[in-house]
């Protein structure tokens, strides 16, 4: 498995010291590391904890914002623009005659990279505040995020004076190019670190047992709400970090990056490569954003149909995600032994128990017990 | 133990043989698509959304060019050799647009490309045709204040929908109360500043002013406004599905275009469908363009157009950009007998003629605009425009709005610009032929 990462991570490092800087490909490779980073921050929440949330995008957003702005206002300062001033040219058509003097502080780019962090973090933790505290969870806190995502987008509308509206920000300078890339690597290994240790120790187990029934976990004496913010705040700082690097890498950011669209991209990714596993993120971002890049240039006319015919094959079929599905299929072929058998059957038994079953519903046979 | 680490090893190859073959048998699979026309075909990208928001209308632009190629192919091509589409889905999302852009002239290194819709698109493609001194041809009527080197307009600029549009609506139909109404982005708040400038020059009233998100389709306070304001004519710069909402809640609401006419640079024939034409019926759009335009070259696009993609097919005045650039691309390449962008940019594109459906339309030789016709239809009960105002000449582009923008110009053929533009764009990012005079 380490071996495997190793491999990974060499490919992706190593491609564009053999390709060269100019290639598309490099684009691509850059964006899916957020991607991924943005499917791991959903996979914490939705996989391990059994918060779905459709707006998670917001968080990803207001990050690559703070960063794009900066960038803009930065760039407009060296290079005058179409009409000629020192300031963003969206600001210009909507009438405003110089930059604002609340957004001045965002020339600082370090500044507005701990923005990016923080903004996004303390909003979370303020949401799950308001909505663990009280309980809400489940389809009630997806319609609330989703609400959050749709606000967002229409502020980001309205306010295109200070935000660039449906244009979005674009044509500032971009960090595009190899230490860029290395530090993105960086960040996204250290973030699957960060996901494996937290994952795997007592705070993770713990979250598992929220996921699969919170009653009984409160019951054990945990403070459910607690731990629900706590992820949910690692979770949007990951997401945070991401958008800002998404900004800085690709040099375009859009009000259709804090939509409610992009977040239940991020759902069916972790979906596709397996929730609950550290590496099931990964493998989704990377191969449904990459077959949509090949399939909409091969087949333009009807790729939608080739990836949505494979999110039904994977929930039809491998309702665990790819990685889920390989796993259980090699832990069964590993097994020779008839206690190892027993042991086995134990486990799906378990399973199928605790899937897709909605937390408080008394469980088929539990009520005899 | 060895059994079963046997069969883990067995699985586990399987798997990633699996992986890399399906990961990477489409990739080879494209390049030797894309190795086997090497040499003996031109290569042209096509960029236009055909999934999305925005796929609707940019699906029409696509098909006309591909029409224009498959027609230029069956005469022979260019340079002898056969235009060879290649085609990208942006699916309306501004970062994807940028990609396959850069896709399009890295990986493809397709002569040049024929693509986007919306400014927000062309506005995020123009940075890396910059960077990479591609070719764009983009067709959409805009906003204006803009030129690069490496993009060319094909489509409208203000002064050839608006100068004549705003003192024909206040001398001949004798509407001098303007009350406006428009999507929140950046073309319409740029036409709105236009249109108030010439209100002023030429003694008209702006009575309102009001903006609804894009895509919005609740229009009810919007029109309650305007019936308490005292306008005499309703401007809209809506766009897309709004148009449809709002002409028919504008009848719902009991107006007529005899009280109330609707006045818009934008709404075409493909709208009027969606709506139905007795929603459309008597207001008034100005175009270059109109399917109803009477012109042998006309009858014969519409009937080529129609016979290629089914009789219900309409035609409109983006498509016919998006058609005839397709042409001027073409004759460049000829003229110049290359596919090297500096060319294609100085010396094959400007200048370049061709007789289209709306009449004999020039890209100038100076600011990568062209030169156009301005016509005035009235929608008819057909769902079709009755040409009732035509411009007596084709009027010359001017990207710069002099009313608003009075010392700026845009000449590629300006030494100042020609200097600055022969630095490669690693020293010098400015690749605009603006110049002040």
């Amino acid at each position: 498995m380490l071996l495997l990462g190793a491999a990974v991570v060499a490919v992706i490092g190593g491609f564009p010291v053999v390709a060269g800087t100019d290639s598309y490909i490099l684009l691509l490779l850059g964006k899916f590391l957020c991607y991924a980073i943005f499917a791991l921050s959903i996979d914490l929440i939705w996989g391990f904890t059994g918060i779905l949330s459709l707006g998670q995008a917001v968080y990803f957003g207001i990050g690559a914002y703070f960063v794009a702005l900066s960038l803009k206002i930065n760039y407009a300062l060296d290079h005058p623009t179409r009409y000629g001033n020192k300031f963003p040219d969206f600001m210009e058509w909507n009438g405003l005659k110089a930059l604002p003097h609340f957004m001045e502080p965002l020339v600082s780019t370090p500044f507005a990279v701990a923005c990016a962090l923080i903004v996004p973090t303390a909003l979370a933790f303020i949401f799950g505040v308001i909505t663990f505290k009280r309980h809400i969870y489940g389809v009630y806190c997806a319609v609330i995020t989703l609400a959050e995502s749709l606000i967002l987008q229409e502020f980001i509308i309205e306010y295109q004076a200070y935000t660039g509206g449906f244009n979005g920000i674009t044509d500032y300078s971009n960090y595009l190019g190899i230490p860029f890339l290395w530090f993105m690597l960086a960040v996204t290994i250290a973030f699957f670190l960060i996901a494996r240790v937290l994952t795997h120790s007592r705070i993770g187990t713990v979250l598992k047992s929220i996921r699969d029934n919170d009653l009984r976990a409160q019951f054990m004496g945990y403070n459910v709400a607690n731990y629900r913010i706590f992820v949910f705040c690692v979770s949007a700082f990951m997401s945070a970090a991401a958008g800002a690097m998404y900004a800085a890498w690709v040099g375009i950011i859009s009000y259709l990056d804090t939509g409610p669209v992009f977040s239940v991209e991020g759902v069916i990714w972790t979906a596709v490569g397996g929730r609950a596993t550290l590496i099931g993120p990964f493998l989704g971002a990377f191969l449904v954003k990459g077959l949509e890049f090949l399939l909409s240039g091969v087949l333009a006319a009807f790729w939608q149909l080739l990836v949505g015919l494979l999110f039904i094959f994977v929930v039809l079929v491998m309702p665990d995600g790819i990685v889920g599905s390989i796993a259980h299929w090699l832990r069964r072929h590993r097994k020779g032994t008839l206690t190892q058998l027993r042991e086995e059957q134990d486990l799906l038994a378990h399973d199928r128990e605790h899937d897709w079953q909605p937390a408080g519903v008394p469980r088929s046979g539990e009520e005899s017990v | 133990m060895t059994m079963r680490r046997r069969k883990f090893l067995k699985s586990s190859a399987a798997t990633l043989g699996a992986w890399t073959l399906g990961g990477t048998a489409p990739y080879y699979f494209m390049r030797n698509i894309a190795k086997a026309a090497e040499g003996d075909t031109i290569k042209v990208g096509i960029l236009h959304s055909l999934s999305g928001t925005i796929a609707i209308i940019e699906t029409s632009l696509h098909n006309a060019e591909l029409l224009a190629i498959e027609e230029i192919n069956a005469k022979g091509g260019v340079l002898g050799k056969k235009i060879q589409p290649i085609v990208e889905d942006p699916q309306s999302v501004v970062q994807v647009f940028a990609e396959k852009a850069k896709k399009l002239l890295l990986e493809d290194k397709v002569a040049a490309v024929l693509g986007c819709y919306t400014s927000a698109s062309r506005q995020s493609v123009l940075p890396i045709f910059e960077q990479y001194n591609g070719v764009l041809l983009y067709p959409t009527l805009y906003e204006a204040q803009e030129c690069s080197k490496n993009c060319f307009y094909t489509g409208a600029v203000p002064n050839q929908q608006l100068d004549d549009f705003v003192p024909w609506i206040i001398n001949t139909l004798k509407r001098k109360k303007f009350y406006m109404v428009g999507s929140n982005y950046i073309y319409p708040k740029e036409t709105n500043r236009e249109v108030k400038a010439l209100l002023e020059k030429h003694g008209g009233q702006n009575v309102g002013e009001e903006y609804a998100p894009l895509g919005h389709t609740e229009f009810s306070t919007i029109i309650n406004n305007i019936s308490g304001s005292g306008a005499e004519v309703v401007f809209s710069d809506l766009v897309g599905d709004s148009i449809v909402a709002f002409y028919k809640q504008f009848k719902q609401f009991g107006f007529t275009a005899d009280d109330l006419p609707i006045c818009t640079p934008i709404t075409t024939e493909q709208e009027i469908a969606a709506m139905g034409p007795e929603n459309a019926e008597g207001h008034y759009t100005s175009f270059n363009y109109f399917q109803s335009v009477d012109s042998p070259e006309n009858k014969s696009f519409v009937e080529r157009y129609k016979a290629k993609y089914g009789k219900d097919a309409v035609t409109n005045a983006v498509m016919e950009a998006a058609y005839f650039q397709t042409y001027f691309l073409a004759h460049a390449i000829e003229k110049v007998k290359s596919t090297e962008a500096d060319a294609l940019i100085y010396e094959g594109l400007p200048g370049q003629e061709f007789q289209a459906p709306q009449g004999k339309v020039k890209i100038d030789e100076q600011n990568h605009h062209t030169w156009l016709w301005a016509r005035i239809g009235k929608a008819n009960p057909q769902g079709q425009f009755d040409v009732v105002w035509k411009s007596e000449n084709w009027i010359r582009p001017q990207p710069w709005v002099p009313y608003l923008y009075p010392d700026k110009t845009c000449n590629f053929t300006d030494q100042r610009v020609k200097e600055r533009l022969s630095k490669p764009w690693s020293v010098e990012k400015n690749r605009s032929g603006t110049i002040n005079l």
